[in-house]
């Protein structure tokens, strides 16, 4: 047990956080809600998300400020969750938190590559300052792909980024910074997570590496019924420590496994319910992962006893809720009514005609 | 040693002398400066400054013609190419630029010197470029060193192609589990920090295919290998190295020349750098200026004592006009400028770690030093200890440069003179007499003596504070707050009834005693209403009343904390002679492990490590006493703060 002290503090706090995140009821409310401005005002005035939103006050809502303010929140939670934390679970945070980091690099470098219209990049930049080492303002005042990379010289994104510099106007440019990146930071995530003490952070690990089975699976049937790509290039692309899918597996899928036999073969495991059902396969997809994902979350929030899961799964659930607020925010566009915005939500609201 | 009364200057000039102006101004060190837009928005450039004039105010004005050509565009990529060859030697310095600046001059002797230079410099920068060239080929070709082969041949293979590159750890693992399905020979040639080098040999007709496999794999390629080099790889490295033998003697003889040239121009150069250095600040100084056609206005803070100085210096311009202005406008913050000698300069670092002083207040400052360091040794005094402890201070300050030492060097001092009120030396007690009393033997005095020192400071601090408030002209505050005169004269009549409990005589009776804290109590309970009442006869201010309910709860609450924190307050200071108790004591439980041992050796040992204990683990927590003593009791009397600082325009 004394092991464990160090958790308690913590998952205290955590629990105090997580029940300052939005109810059952705050959800019909906000997809009773007329427009943005409207789940605007309910966020701002009556939640936790006032804290990123009160910044707009005043201004002309648009979705689109709404939507960043709300990611910086995930940011925000972060910040306040590492402090708390000590070694190696803090450089486990901080590394999770290089997505941000790589997400703004990659805002960047369509910025700059004039692959992105939007106006306020500045704005738009949500790595944090506790953790990023790179001064994204000044990235910013770059005009060309050349000079930025050449101040990211002494990040490891350099080496990364160095085989395609010279194809920029190769349609495929973008997609080979995204997924290389992407592989890095889950590379860099699970070393950070071979730190942890099995004990403490074992369904925690678990977990992310569930994720990358998703991942893994919805890559190769996305790829394998899209694009034109060789196999080998498929399986160059699959991230690595997966939970139950390793590399042998995603290989033998691949080579040897037709798409439309891969009902059949996921038949008998977890992971049926992505392709067992009959329609809307694609459309869903991404949904029914983070669906999954969500109930596996909130099945290690309450299995988590004094340990570093409760973190974790505090850490998704901000996510799932802001991805869930994205969704409600983007069909008050197309004026959905409440039992068809629930379809797209990732938790399940049951929503009375 | 006190707040320094500072005054608004406001220049009006004419536009021809500007750039002198500012440069006096700067060089002077001791103007802040104020955005002149605001201060002729809210009319206070009395001067000159009338509607007409208004009028004209323009942007930024630069008619200097030797400014103009200095602002070119061909001018400043001569300047920065000439401070591009010094890299970092140029160094700032006020000196070189008190005579007059003769721009045009200036700007001339930057063509020369780029004249001079530039050629050569151009030339050994594109040896530089070449020799950096050279590099990666021979990089490239050490990977290939051991093979026998004719470039010429690969080269011109009719049906493979080939790439040298470099894959991570990660990367090399998934080529190699999937060996069977690549479309090329994959050869590891070396290895280059975190990374593997490979040689891959493909078919042309899989070119496409092996390029996005290499590009899936995030395969670098490897630059420097040139088709038009023939021959072996060895005979090809060879030739580079000689190549390459061959541009380092020709950059060392133009380096050689380079610095040559610089060794003539080197003050020139240094002189031109500061100048435009100098012209950068004037630049931005001018955008908080207002410019009229013919004029431009410039206001800032100047020290009272210093006006006379700057306007003589200012007064050789012709039709300048240099008015200063008293009467501080409440709406402008006035800067905070403290003044104290050497002995408490450094303390200003402790006033400032809490808050600025506001430009009104009684600088803090004296009463801080002499209180901090009297309590400190009061509550450590050790001759010897104090020594070290000075010392360490001394050591920090000349070696690491920290104004932090200097606190701790004075701080040692006063240990080291309390230690001889005590008689404590290294923590013995038996080395040196004491001037006043031994701590242990008397520690009912030491620990009434502390209170009483700590009554007599709360004292002062309440002075200071009821001074602060008629000061920022709060007199309502000043007479009714806790911290007024009502608040003071509560903690007299408090401390006369408590005092014939420990002394046995009383010198005013009881019943006035407590009729004087009844009505102290009434007041300050009634405080909000009174002031509003008092106030309302003047100005009639819509302010939000509480209501009434609200108001005598917490009022209630309000007096019973005023209460507790007098006592508390009071009886805070005990720690002082705690602290002086507890040093000995803690040295007498060393002393008698000392003893124990019946070791020389070991008992000398165990003094030396009691004495280091003692100094880094009683230091820190006696300086942190003091610290919270000075921030909790004393300034929470009267320190309000909510100041800006001072800060002048300089190079």
């Amino acid at each position: 047990m004394p092991g464990n002290v160090k958790f308690s503090g913590i998952n205290t706090k955590v629990s105090v956080l997580r029940s300052r995140l939005l109810s059952d009821e705050d959800y019909k409310a906000l997809m009773e809600l007329q427009g943005v401005k409207e789940v605007y005002n309910y966020l701002n005035d009556k939640t936790v998300y006032h804290d990123v939103l009160f910044m707009l006050i005043g201004q002309k809502i648009h979705r689109g400020d709404v939507e960043i303010a709300l990611h910086k929140y995930n940011v925000l939670a972060l910040e306040k969750i590492f402090p708390m934390l000590e070694d190696p679970y803090k450089t486990f945070i901080k590394r999770y938190m290089l997505k941000y980091e790589i997400e703004d690099l990659k805002l960047i470098i369509e910025k700059v590559t004039g692959k992105t219209n939007a106006v306020n990049i500045s704005g738009n930049l949500i790595s944090s300052p506790v953790v990023t080492k790179i001064d994204f303002q000044d990235l910013l005042n770059q005009d060309t792909l050349k000079k930025v990379f050449d101040k990211i010289k002494d990040t490891k994104y350099h080496r990364l980024l160095e085989p395609y510099m010279e194809n920029v106007q190769d349609e495929k440019f973008n997609f080979y910074i995204e997924m290389v990146l992407d592989r890095y930071y889950y590379s860099q995530l699970l070393k950070a997570s071979k730190k942890l003490s099995e004990k403490d952070s074992k369904d925690a690990i678990d977990l992310i590496r569930q994720n990358i089975d998703l991942f893994n699976l919805e890559w190769v049937y996305r790829a394998t019924k899209y694009y034109d790509m060789s196999k080998e290039e498929i399986l160059n692309f699959v991230l690595d420590n997966g939970l139950k899918l390793n590399y042998d597996k995603l290989k033998d899928l691949i080579y040897s496994t037709e798409l439309s036999k891969f009902k059949d073969y996921f038949a008998n495991t977890e992971y049926k319910f992505l392709f067992s059902h009959d329609y809307d396969i694609d459309l869903y997809m991404q949904r029914r992962i983070e669906r999954f994902m969500y109930y596996k979350t909130l099945n290690l929030y309450k299995k988590s006893i004094l340990d570093f899961g409760k973190i974790l799964a505090y850490i998704l659930f901000v996510e799932f809720e802001i991805k869930d607020l994205m969704s409600i925010i983007e069909s008050k566009r197309y004026k959905l009514p409440s039992k068809e915005i629930s379809k797209y939500l990732i938790r399940t609201i049951e929503v009375v005609d | 040693m006190a707040v320094e009364k500072l005054v608004m200057m406001n220049v009006v000039g004419k536009n021809e002398y500007v750039d002198s102006v500012i440069k006096d101004i700067i060089l002077f060190e001791n103007v802040q400066i104020v955005d002149a837009y605001s201060e002729i928005d809210n009319f206070r450039f009395t001067i000159n400054v009338t509607e007409r004039n208004i009028q004209e105010i323009l942007g930024f004005s630069e008619l200097e013609s030797g400014m103009k050509a200095a602002n070119s565009e061909e001018f400043q990529d001569r300047l920065s190419l000439v401070e591009e060859m010094f890299g970092n030697e140029f160094k700032v310095d006020k000196n070189y630029l008190k005579k007059d600046i003769e721009l045009d001059s200036v700007v001339s002797s930057v063509y020369r010197i780029y004249a001079a230079v530039h050629q050569k410099y151009l030339i050994l920068k594109l040896y530089y470029n070449d020799l950096k060239q050279i590099d990666t080929s021979l990089k490239a070709y050490r990977y290939l060193e051991s093979a026998d082969i004719d470039m010429d041949k690969i080269n011109n293979l009719e049906n493979f192609n080939y790439t040298i590159g470099s894959l991570s750890k990660d990367s090399v693992d998934r080529l190699k589990r999937n060996y069977g399905n690549i479309t090329a020979i994959v050869v590891h040639v070396g290895s280059d920090t975190d990374n593997e080098v490979y040689l891959v040999i493909s078919p042309k007709d899989l070119e496409t295919e092996t390029n996005r496999l290499l590009k899936s794999l995030n395969f670098s390629r490897v630059e420097g290998i040139k088709r038009e080099y023939p021959g072996k790889p060895a005979d090809i490295i060879k030739w580079l190295e000689e190549k390459r033998r061959y541009f380092q003697s020709k950059v060392d003889i133009l380096e050689k020349e380079i610095e040559g040239i610089k060794n003539t121009v080197r003050d020139e150069s240094n002189y031109a750098y500061n100048v435009f250095y100098l012209y950068g600040k004037i630049a931005d100084v001018k955008k908080e200026m207002a410019f009229s056609k013919d004029n431009f206005y410039f206001s800032g803070w100047v020290p009272t004592k210093k006006r006379g100085q700057i306007a003589s210096i200012l007064s050789k311009y012709k039709d300048i006009i240099v008015i200063f202005t008293d009467n501080h406008d409440p709406n402008i913050k006035t800067p905070t400028k403290l003044r104290n000698n050497w002995l408490f300069k450094p303390f200003e670092y402790l006033i400032k770690m809490y808050g600025i002083p506001s430009y009104e207040e009684l600088d803090p400052t004296p009463f801080l030093s002499i209180t901090y360091m009297f309590l400190f040794g009061f509550m450590f005094g050790d001759l010897g200890q104090g020594a070290i402890i000075f010392i360490a201070g001394v050591l920090l300050m000349k070696l690491k440069g920290m104004e932090f030492g200097k606190i701790i060097s004075r701080l040692g001092i006063s240990s080291m003179f309390f230690g001889l009120v005590y008689g404590s030396f290294f923590g013995f007690e038996t080395v040196i007499p004491a001037l006043w009393l031994k701590p242990f033997t008397n520690i009912n005095t030491i620990l009434s003596d502390a209170v009483v020192i700590g009554v007599v400071f709360m004292f002062i601090a309440y002075a200071f504070g009821i001074i602060n408030q008629f000061r920022a002209k709060n007199y309502y505050e000043g007479v009714l707050s806790k911290n007024g005169i009502t608040g003071l004269t509560l903690y007299v009549c408090l401390l006369l009834v408590v005092l014939p409990l420990i002394t046995g005589d009383r010198w005013v009776s009881l019943q006035i005693l407590l009729g004087i804290i009844a009505l102290a109590v009434v007041l300050l309970f009634m405080k909000e209403p009174i002031i509003r009442k008092l106030k309302n006869k003047k100005e009639t201010v819509g302010e939000k009343h509480k209501s009434s309910t609200g108001h005598y709860i917490e009022g209630f609450f309000e007096i019973y904390e005023i209460f507790m924190g007098m006592i508390s307050n009071t009886i805070s200071f005990i720690r002082v002679g705690a602290f002086a108790l507890n040093h000995v004591g803690l040295f007498l439980a060393f002393e008698s492990m000392a003893h124990l041992v019946n070791s020389p050796v070991a008992s000398t040992f165990i003094y030396i490590l009691g004495n280091i204990f003692i100094l880094v683990l009683e230091g820190l927590i006696v300086g942190i006493q003091v610290l919270r003593l000075q921030y909790y009791e004393l300034f929470s009397k009267y320190f309000k703060g909510g100041g800006t600082e001072f800060k002048p325009a300089k190079l």
